[in-house]
Order: structure tokens, then C-alpha cells, then sequence
């Protein structure tokens, strides 16, 4: 078994992405990681598998995720199923691409939470992808693949 | 013996409410990773604000023992932070500088400060 590398395979549900942190923060201070890195990279993961339990497609059969350190940096990938309405899909592509184009993720992180504040209690305030790229220093990228959507955060040291 | 700490929890999450003569502090332990922790927060939250402001004392949220906390669970503290400046209640976040993930989150909070020091983040 290749220490650098954690794969899971979950169910699409809360109960069983909830205890992932622990797994992936874990796995993370073996391969050498110090612990604030550890901790913000596992909060990638949970914030990953988070969106693809609440805006996956539903009565999927798995969520997919993928944790690899390299030399270079560290890649958490999570995979779900895409539903036949694809209205969730381009609103999680519209969302990736202004977090993207944003020059300044603090800034960005700023502004969702002043949206939090104001908004009515709800999801979709994109709050999850701003953290995973202020506080997880993680670039977002997405592709939509054999009926998977592949979320990747890469984060280089 | 009555222990005099009131105590709330919800999944790995517990609250501790610990009440002093000038402030209501309520401490945070665990882990926040609840699928929608507003509907456990915001009714405690709002709870407290309105307990502050009865007794004029201010509304402390301790978090420097937090292990974690989903984004989900910054929108029920925004909403305290707002609710309580709207109540004219003074509101005080404390985080630890020690923990990274804390210092970071904590410090994009500090964008609800106001300059008469009603609402303060606080690393320590």
C-alpha cells in the first residue's frame, strides 16, 4: 500500500463523509506534513465531499476520494456522480470560475461571508470553495467525465 | 453539587455556556461538521444575544478550543455577529493565534468589526 496515497470510496451520505477529516489529517502528519498544513488540507477534503453530498446527483451509488502527496504539493480529488439535470453542474462551474478569477482569495473569502450574513440561512454560498482557496491555498479545477464530476484542489508548497 | 456550567450538544459539537458578571461566554469543543449546524446555532445563538442584552453584559464565543468547524457552521456565527450588533449587544469572538486554521478563518471575521469595539475578534 502506497503511504502517499489515500483513496475512499463513500457513501453519498453525511454520516459516512463526516468522520473524513480525521482520516484524511491523519494520513497527512504520516507523510511528513506538519500539522497546520495537515489540518488545512484535510479541511479541503471535508469541504470537497461536503458539496458532493449536498449537490450530487441523487440516489448516486459512491463519492470517490483521492489524497496524494508529492514533492510538489498535495492533490485531493473528489469524484461524484452526475444527475440528469445539469443545472447543478454549470452552477458549480460558474462557481469554481469566479473563485478562479478572483486575484485575491482573502478578499473573496471576505465577501462570502458578508453574503452569509445578509442572505437567508441557506446553501450555495459558495463559502466552501472560497475557504478550500484562502485558507487551503488550493487552486480549484473541475471536469466533468463519463458521467463523473471531478473536483480537484491542488495545493503547492 | 450543581455544576453551574450549562452545556449543549449536537453531534461531535458541544457549547458551554459559562456566565461571569460582565459577559456570557460561551465555549466551543469538538468538531462543527454538522450537515446544516444552523439549525442546532442559530436558535442557541439568538437565545444568547437576546439573554446579553436583557442583562447588559456582552456575548463572548470562545472557539481557541475548537478542532474544527465546516463552512456551514460560519453562517450562524455571521448571523449572531449581526443579530447582536442590530440588538446593541457588544459581541466578542476569541480564537487561538496557535492554531493556523483558527488565525485564518478568524481573521477574515474581523471584517465585522466596528470601530466603537462592539463586535471585536480577538486572537489569544
Amino acid at each position: 500500500m502506497d503511504p502517499t496515497t489515500l483513496e475512499l470510496r463513500l457513501r453519498p451520505q453525511w454520516d459516512a463523509v463526516a468522520p473524513v477529516w480525521r482520516t484524511c489529517r491523519g494520513m497527512l502528519e504520516r507523510c511528513g506534513l506538519p500539522s497546520d498544513e495537515a489540518d488545512s488540507l484535510a479541511m479541503v477534503a471535508q469541504e470537497l465531499l461536503e458539496n458532493a453530498v449536498k449537490y450530487g446527483a441523487p440516489g448516486a451509488d459512491e463519492i470517490r476520494l483521492s489524497l496524494r502527496v508529492e514533492e510538489e504539493g498535495v492533490i485531493v480529488e473528489v469524484k461524484s456522480r452526475v444527475g440528469e439535470d445539469e443545472s447543478h453542474v454549470r452552477a458549480f462551474g460558474g462557481a469554481v470560475q469566479r473563485i478562479r478569477e478572483c486575484p485575491d482569495s482573502f478578499g473573496a473569502y471576505v465577501e462570502r461571508l458578508k453574503q452569509a450574513a445578509r442572505r437567508p440561512y441557506s446553501g450555495g454560498s459558495e463559502l466552501g470553495l472560497a475557504r478550500i482557496a484562502y485558507e487551503g491555498r488550493c487552486a480549484l479545477e473541475f471536469r466533468v467525465d463519463s458521467g463523473y464530476l471531478a473536483v480537484s484542489a491542488v495545493y503547492r508548497r | 453539587m450543581v455544576d453551574p456550567v450549562r452545556r449543549w450538544m449536537e453531534g461531535e459539537l458541544t457549547l458551554e455556556a459559562h456566565e461571569g458578571p460582565d459577559e456570557l461566554r460561551l465555549v466551543w469543543r469538538g468538531r462543527s461538521a454538522d450537515r446544516e449546524p444552523g439549525r442546532f446555532l442559530l436558535p442557541l445563538l439568538t437565545q444568547h444575544v437576546d439573554a446579553c442584552g436583557r442583562r447588559g453584559v456582552r456575548l463572548c464565543l470562545d472557539f481557541s478550543a475548537l478542532e474544527y468547524m465546516n463552512s456551514s457552521t460560519f453562517t450562524p456565527v455571521v448571523k449572531a455577529i449581526d443579530a447582536a450588533r442590530r440588538a446593541g449587544v457588544a459581541i466578542v469572538l476569541e480564537y487561538s493565534q496557535a492554531k493556523k486554521w483558527q488565525a485564518l478563518s478568524f481573521s477574515a471575521l474581523r471584517t465585522f468589526e466596528t470601530s466603537d469595539g462592539r463586535v471585536a475578534v480577538l486572537g489569544r
